[in-house]
């Protein structure tokens, strides 16, 4: 089994090479003012940055400011941000407090029966994804370390087909 | 499983790490998951040297219009079950489902994750960071005739994990949001649902629980403010045992949130569990967590509030206090009460260079206290390569022990992050408890260093070395629950 495992890697890094396009699922999840959002209204002409997370996941609380900043400088460009919180059905009373009073502008669903969760096939929180203006899933990113932004901005920078660069996202 | 086979499946599974969707006409089929290989190259105790855990989860489903059919498989050789502490090997279609979704009507057959009444009716429910399930199989239906208007119905059999029961569970749920069509800021909202549980204690003498839930609530959102109140009943129609009282219960749940002109926004929970749940159904009804968590006594006969407040003052200035106190409703020797306070605050973008933050968190219930202190800063430098240092320091005192012995623990953890490329962890975990809860001698201290190349967004590889105490460890932006270990692993990870 040793052996093995250097042509396991060497295997593994042919494989996930291959990119294939997926089309972004359509969900409809309810905002925390308990209005219906559904996702292919915003994927038809916007470049959309969904992020999942929890009010229990602390490198998610370290992500949200960045999707707040990311859509500060781009909202106006045609980047909308999503953010889908998975805290189930008991805990989502304290998701609208958080986001308001952190002054988070951007769209919050609430996904407690895993809905969207199931749909975009997410493994663990925070999960980035960026969707594209045609409604294919783009980007995807898995946890959050400092400096994550800048990657996921450049993405985005590429998608809406402007100039931009990581250092404007702190000017 | 041989050598070989495991090769074969993590081949078969690696080589589609991409998210596969395939369309075929009018049908598209749709393939993913995730795949964890980890290999002990070395072991401290010699037992487990060449030792191999596997675990694999793997979704696919069809899409053929509306209708979607789908299944989840878990291959785990073994996992470590944080619950039991203990390691269990699992291969297992976990889900497997049949839906149909609709603007007006979505149905599903077979696995059904659905809440009703926020969790006080039903809670099935899958929560992947602990890895624990409770699924209802079964059928289920929601009719939304008009926007304001949701119907919905299930019925089916709970095999609740580790519970080992297979519950039958009939549940409806009618929500209304008389102003959901409109574009208003107020939106009021009124929910009614019950769910009759019952529960085969023992199937072949027609021992079983059997009872009904019955709920009524409703609130409204309000531009700055937003309420919500639930009473609830339960009738036991049946007890496990001829001679048991067949006791009544009630409770009541309400939150009330409020917005202050955007400077800051205030939380207020209270609750009152009176006879509402009791051992054997508290996993499909309350306790309805609040900072609380798994609460005391199961929810049985509890009230308790929660007052909590965020703020960000000034841009990059994160702060947040929560502070909870909670008791029994009836009497018992010994009276619990527990208090919980939190106290969050974080730094974006302020300082140059440098990013801090830290948690206070201070627990007293039962038995139990303990006060957690975490301080933690994040220093760039330059635009892709930080580093972020944290140390925990927790003490507690748990009575219930002989002598009443008071813990200290240490978790000292140093990560460099190269974005997109290299992620190095250095933890350090230490504690002056002597003996485990069954008295036998513990280690004191476990080093663990861990070097990442991450691949891509969607794989890395890990080499890592020492010992981990076994629990919640955040490696790479994202957490995990962790197996005890002790030696040398190299360690492959893919989302597909």
């Amino acid at each position: 089994m040793f052996r093995s495992i250097p042509l396991l890697l060497v295997i593994l890094a042919l494989c996930i090479n291959v990119a294939l396009s997926a089309q972004a699922p359509d969900i409809t999840l309810k905002d925390i003012n308990n209005k219906s959002v559904t996702l292919s209204d915003l994927y038809s002409e916007n470049v959309v940055l969904i992020e999942f997370w929890s009010t229990t996941c602390e490198p998610c609380k370290k992500q949200l400011p960045k999707m707040q900043a990311l859509l500060d400088k781009y909202g106006d460009k045609g980047l909308v941000v999503v953010s889908i919180a998975t805290d189930s059905a008991r805990m989502m009373s304290k998701v609208k407090p958080y986001v308001n009073g952190n002054r988070y502008t951007f769209i919050t669903l609430h996904d407690p029966d895993q809905k969207a969760w199931k749909a975009f096939h997410a493994p663990a929180e925070p999960y980035t994804i960026v969707v594209d203006k045609g409604g294919e899933v783009a980007y995807v990113h898995i946890g959050y370390n400092p400096g994550d932004e800048y990657e996921m901005e450049s993405v985005v920078v590429n998608l809406l087909g402007i100039e931009g660069t990581w250092k404007k996202l702190t000017d | 499983m041989s050598d070989k086979m495991i090769i074969i499946i993590l081949i078969s599974l690696l080589c589609i790490s991409s998210n596969l969707i395939l369309a075929f006409g009018d049908y598209q089929f749709s393939m993913s998951g995730n795949n964890k290989f980890q290999y002990l190259l070395v072991d401290e105790e010699g037992e487990n040297k060449g030792k191999q855990y596997i675990s694999d989860r793997l979704e696919v489903s069809v899409l053929w219009g509306p209708f979607e059919v789908g299944t989840v498989v878990n291959i785990d050789y073994p996992r470590w079950v944080r619950f039991i502490g203990e390691e269990e090997d699992r291969a297992e279609m976990s889900q497997l489902y049949l839906t149909y979704t609709s603007e007006k009507l979505d149905a599903t057959g077979g696995t059904i994750i659905k809440s009703m009444g926020r969790g006080m009716t039903l809670h099935a429910t899958e929560d992947l960071d602990i890895d624990l399930e409770h699924y209802l199989k079964g059928a289920g239906v929601s009719f939304r005739p008009v926007e304001y208007l949701e119907i919905t119905g299930l019925g089916g059999k709970g095999e609740w994990r580790y519970s080992g029961q297979e519950d039958r569970v009939i549940a409806g749920e009618v929500e209304v949001s008389p102003l959901g069509m409109t574009s208003t800021s107020i939106q009021p909202f009124v929910d009614f649902s019950m769910s009759h549980i019952n529960i085969p204690i023992d199937p072949e003498s027609d021992i079983v629980y059997d009872q009904r839930y019955i709920l009524l609530g409703g609130g409204a959102y309000l531009p700055f403010c937003e309420g919500e109140f639930y009473y609830a009943r339960r009738d036991m129609v049946k007890s496990a045992s001829p001679g048991e009282p067949k006791t009544k219960g009630e409770a009541i749940y309400l939150t009330a949130n409020g917005t202050i002109s955007r400077f800051a926004s205030v939380e207020f929970e209270y609750k009152r569990y009176d006879n509402y749940c009791d051992f054997v159904s508290h996993f499909i009804t309350p306790p309805n967590a609040t900072i609380f968590g798994d609460s005391i006594n199961e929810g049985n006969n509890e009230q308790g509030f929660l007052i909590g407040a965020n703020s960000q003052p000034i841009d990059g200035l994160h702060l947040h206090f929560a502070y909870a106190f909670g008791n029994q409703v009836k009497k018992v020797e010994p009276q619990i009460k527990v208090k919980e306070m939190q106290i969050d605050a974080m730094v974006q973008d302020i300082i140059p260079r440098v990013d801090p933050g830290g948690y206070l968190e201070f627990q007293d219930e039962f038995e139990r206290k303990s006060i957690r202190v975490r301080p933690f800063a994040t220093f760039f430098m330059t635009e892709k390569h930080s580093i972020t240092g944290s140390i925990e320091f927790e003490k507690r005192t748990e009575k219930f022990w002989e002598n009443r012995p008071t813990f200290k623990d240490q978790i000292l953890e140093l990560e460099y992050y190269w974005t997109g490329n290299v992620s190095a962890l250095w933890r350090f975990e230490w504690t002056d408890q002597k003996r485990d809860q069954m008295g036998e001698s513990i280690r004191h201290n476990w080093n663990f260093i861990e070097v990442k190349y991450i691949i891509n967004p969607r794989s890395e590889f890990s080499v890592g070395y020492g010992q981990l105490r076994g629990g919640k460890v955040c490696s790479g932006g994202a957490c995990f629950w962790e197996s005890p270990f002790k030696g040398l692993r190299a360690k492959l990870t893919s989302v597909f």
